[in-house]
């Protein structure tokens, strides 16, 4: 009896049930917000490293080219 | 990051070599943990400005906010963060004389934005709105008290810099850090002045 009465003590949160429907919505709205949120940030953080990765490569393979100009590109020590 | 970016990224960890400075990993940790702790602000705010009653949001015996003028103060913040990256392609290509001037310009709109929003406050305190005043008091000298709590500590952090890039001093692993510190604060502002002024 106790567990069937628990639900409506629940809804007593104001985030839970929300007599206005707008709250209601905000609150659905900023849970889907702050859980992609991280995701995405982590996903940003992962391309600027692959983006970072793609650069350096491109400079390490100018350096080999200004290093050994009769050489082809990326016959170097690598 | 694709799979050639992936691949590449592990050529360049094999060869030694360091995709990414120290300093900006630390700071991209600590800007991911504020991005957050300003996204459960904003959030919060969000609810209760829903949760008022239709007509009564803003409250009606609080002050308005002024929008014209933080907008006037965003555009100064803005260019500030812009002057920074300007100082940090100077400081690449140029050298440190001519990045240090664009950092210092930087710094000053940024302390000039931070000085802007302590009249703004003092003005809106004599007016009624105080931490204790409304629901919206509360939260806009939480969330915009934060937001100058961290620009006033990056400005600091920003000054130490320029002393250090001026001197010739400054290593690229510290001034990507600060950078990145800054552009948050820089970023964070206009979702801000979104949320909770207008």
């Amino acid at each position: 009896m106790i567990l069937l009465a628990l639900p409506d003590v629940a809804d007593a949160c104001a985030v839970c049930g929300a007599a206005v429907d707008r709250n209601k919505s905000a609150f659905v709205g900023t849970t889907i917000l702050l859980s992609l949120l991280p995701l995405a940030l982590l996903g940003a953080g992962l391309w600027w490293i692959g983006r970072r990765g793609n650069l350096s490569e491109e400079f390490a393979e100018r350096e080999i080219r200004v290093e050994a100009p009769g050489q082809p590109a990326g016959g170097g020590e690598r | 990051m694709g799979p050639r970016g992936t691949e590449q990224a592990l050529n360049t960890l094999a060869r030694g070599g360091r995709l990414v400075e120290n300093g900006v990993v630390g700071m991209a940790i600590v800007v991911f943990v504020e991005v957050m702790l300003f996204a459960g602000f904003i959030s919060a705010f969000i609810i209760v400005r829903n949760s008022a009653p239709p007509g009564l949001w803003p409250p009606p015996d609080q002050p308005r906010l002024p929008i014209a003028t933080t907008a006037f103060n965003t555009a100064m913040l803005l260019a500030s963060g812009v002057l920074l990256f300007l100082a940090h392609r100077a400081f690449g290509r140029r050298g440190h004389r001519p990045a240090a001037r664009l950092m210092g310009i930087a710094i000053l709109l940024g302390a000039f934005f931070v000085a802007f929003q302590g009249a703004e406050w003092v003005r809106l305190i004599g007016q009624g709105l105080t931490l204790t005043s409304s629901q919206l008091g509360a939260f806009f000298y939480t969330i915009v008290g934060a937001h100058a709590l961290h620009a006033t500590a990056a400005i600091a952090a920003l000054a130490v810099q320029w002393r250090a890039m001026r001197a010739g001093r400054l290593s690229p692993s510290a001034f990507g850090a600060g950078q990145l510190f800054w552009y948050f604060v820089v970023l964070m502002w206009p979702v801000i002045y979104w949320q909770v002024y207008l």
